[in-house]
């Protein structure tokens, strides 16, 4: 049977452009859920395919958003941002699903062979903590956009979006000093520990560390989206 | 008798699909995702309504228009046959073009169907051709839309400026008072075009519908003072303890408030619909009983000269009110129904959205009207939606569309004047027929 549909659904397409992003970013939250499993097992020194598997899959789901998403704009639609930023917001936000995937799989190659501190053991895991706080500050973000873009950038809407932007430069600022001195602890003991462990380990603080630098980033073409 | 009929049949089936072709998409900008399916039965009622008092009351202005503005088709009145078989050449075009919009991806206007007939006519018979009149309506058509766009970008900005950048947003009753003023005026002008009892119909009508509107502005406007002022005192007293989804919400509520504007303006919309449309629907069915009247006297056996049915104002009175009945009926039993299989949830058209469509193309249809130019509300509202999209009101639209339309219409008014030029010069050679 023949689809019906007005002029008006000839004029405004069915799926939108925040939708998209915010059905995108649904996978960052749901990929963010395994970074602590993952790094329980690294403590644990458990083996955990299904984990890895789990984290491929809702990596490729954000891959297919992320087509549908740049196939949109290839209709040569008329938007009210700039399409570049908008496949740069995306390729970012694409690459935050990236790490936290690659996280999972850089954990897996390389079981524990080190004795970790309690305290360093602490940080490691406040690490964690913070990154899955900058993640589910961001999707607060992500989530009200629609809404934000729908009641016109509402000046006290922004307002509170800049909060919660912030927010997320006081605990990306916080991962930083945390990283450092997980990388600090790591280096400090060269002579102790297997030159492959401590490389291993500091590789999967990078990882964990450049999350939250991206996730500002993305908050700071949101802030230019809303201007 | 059987010519009437089948004239008469025709006109009334353009005026069902009329109705179910374009309801979805009048009514369209008045519902939004959570609204119940009452809501939406209630604004098809509400539509029915101005559709009929629009066809009623200012129906025969457009159907005069059609008949006495285009070609001058008087040389048919002496020959009954001939002028029945180039209306009815006309009228199964429209109807054919009618049907025919349904499985193509781009709407149809019936009215530049219609005229594109006639004027089809005209050149066949060698007809005078009131070629500035036509090239005004051809102008009228072009610039209606162009029009909505203008006034639904400026509308929308204006909402934009009094309502979400202003930290307490109970500036827009003023801009909504400035409206009903102007709309006011406009109407007066086209009311004094017609006979005494329909000004006074109308006024009154106009009158209630002011007098509802100024009620809701004051009662609205209260409402709006005390959330904006609720929310201040939320808001100001300690900013950090209001959520971001707390301050949506008082926006989601100023939002609503425009609510039972939409449902004002609907009937409005709709009552310029019903003007536009039922009137160039009926136009050449009315001249033809008329014309038939005149040269046989009677229909059905009946001796219509006891029934005063003698002038072209009776004819095309009864035809208004019939048309109108069929359209309401192409509403409510398929226009409603093409309507439930639109995903609602999809429709991205807010409150605000829908209130700035309905103004932007009541205006612009008013405009027209009063200088008695023939528009299509359809067209308009498309273009006062696009108008909203350069406004930034939509993250991503089809800007191409109003192109399309351009490009549809002229499409159409061409395939019109072709289609009926051979369609009537068949049934001529068919029925052995000659102008002379």
């Amino acid at each position: 049977m023949r689809k019906y549909s007005t002029i008006f659904q000839r004029i405004l397409p069915e799926k939108t452009i925040i939708s998209l992003i915010e059905q995108h970013a649904s996978y960052l939250i749901e990929a963010s859920k395994y970074i602590k499993k993952a790094l329980n097992n690294y403590m644990d020194r458990i083996d955990d395919d299904d984990l890895i598997e789990s984290l491929s899959s809702i990596e490729r789901k954000a891959d297919g958003i992320k087509n549908e998403f740049r196939d949109l704009l290839r209709k040569a639609l008329k938007l009210s941002f700039e399409r570049e930023d908008l496949l740069e917001f995306i390729h970012i936000q694409d690459n935050v699903i990236d790490s936290l995937e690659d996280f999972g799989k850089l954990i897996s190659l390389n079981l524990l062979e080190i004795s970790i501190t309690e305290d360093i053991k602490t940080l490691l895991f406040e690490l964690v903590d913070e990154v899955i706080k900058s993640i589910d500050e961001y999707y607060i973000l992500i989530s009200n956009l629609e809404k934000t873009f729908y009641l016109s950038y509402s000046k006290k809407i922004i307002e509170k979006q800049i909060e919660i932007i912030n927010n997320l430069s006081d605990i990306e600022h916080k991962i930083d000093l945390i990283s450092l001195k997980l990388g600090k602890w790591a280096f400090s003991r060269k002579n102790e520990l297997n030159a492959i462990d401590i490389i291993h380990f500091n590789n999967l603080v990078i990882i964990l560390s450049k999350i939250p630098n991206m996730i500002a980033r993305l908050a700071d073409k949101i802030l230019d989206f809303l201007k | 008798m059987q010519m009437i009929a089948l004239i008469i049949l025709i006109t009334l089936l353009i005026c069902f699909f009329i109705g179910a072709n374009d309801s979805p998409v009048i009514v369209q900008p008045s519902i939004q995702n959570n609204d119940k399916t009452d809501k939406l039965n209630s604004n098809f009622w509400l539509m029915i309504i101005g559709e009929i008092l629009g066809a009623i009351f200012l129906g025969s202005i457009v159907a005069n228009t059609i008949i006495n503005r285009i070609v001058d088709l008087t040389p048919l009145y002496n020959n009954i046959d001939l002028l029945f078989i180039s209306i009815i050449s006309i009228l199964i075009v429209v109807f054919v073009f009618l049907l025919a919009s349904q499985f193509i991806p781009f709407p149809i206007s019936t009215s530049h169907t219609m005229i594109g007939g006639i004027i089809g006519i005209g050149y066949l018979f060698k007809f005078k051709l009131f070629y500035p009149a036509i090239l005004k309506i051809a102008l009228i058509w072009i610039l209606t839309p162009i029009l909505g766009l203008v006034a639904g970008f400026l509308f929308y900005q204006s909402i934009k400026f009094f309502i979400f950048k202003k930290k307490n947003p109970q500036s827009f009753p003023f801009l909504f008072l400035f409206f009903l003023i102007f709309i006011f005026f406009f109407c007066l002008k086209i009311i004094n075009k017609l006979d005494f009892s329909s000004r006074i119909v109308i006024t009154l009508t106009l009158f209630s519908i002011i007098i509802l509107m100024v009620y809701l502005f004051i009662k609205n406007g209260k409402r709006i003072k005390n959330s904006s002022d609720r929310f201040k005192q939320l808001y100001y007293q300690d900013s950090k303890q209001v959520s971001i989804e707390g301050i949506i919400e008082e926006y989601e509520g100023i939002e609503n408030l425009f609510k039972p504007m939409q449902k004002i303006l609907l009937p409005f919309i709709s009552f310029a619909h019903g003007a536009n449309d039922t009137g160039n629907a009926i136009s050449l069915a009315s001249l033809f009983i008329y014309i038939y009247i005149l040269n046989r006297g009677k229909i059905f056996n009946l001796n219509l000269k006891d029934y005063q049915i003698q002038t072209l104002e009776t004819c095309i009175a009864i035809l208004l009110l019939a048309g109108s009945i069929a359209l309401s009926s192409g509403i409510m039993l398929l226009g409603r129904k093409r309507f439930s299989k639109i995903k609602i949830e999809n429709l991205k058209i807010s409150p605000i959205r829908g209130f700035c469509i309905y103004l932007a193309s009541s205006l612009v249809i008013i405009l027209t009207s009063g200088f008695g130019y023939r528009v299509s509300t359809v067209y308009t509202l498309a273009g006062s939606l696009l108008g909203i999209g350069y406004s930034k009101g939509f993250e991503i639209f089809n800007s191409k569309l109003l192109i399309q339309l351009t490009i549809s219409w002229l499409f159409t008014f061409l395939l019109s004047i072709v289609s009926t030029y051979f369609l009537c010069k068949m049934f001529m050679m068919l029925f052995n027929l000659n102008i002379n």
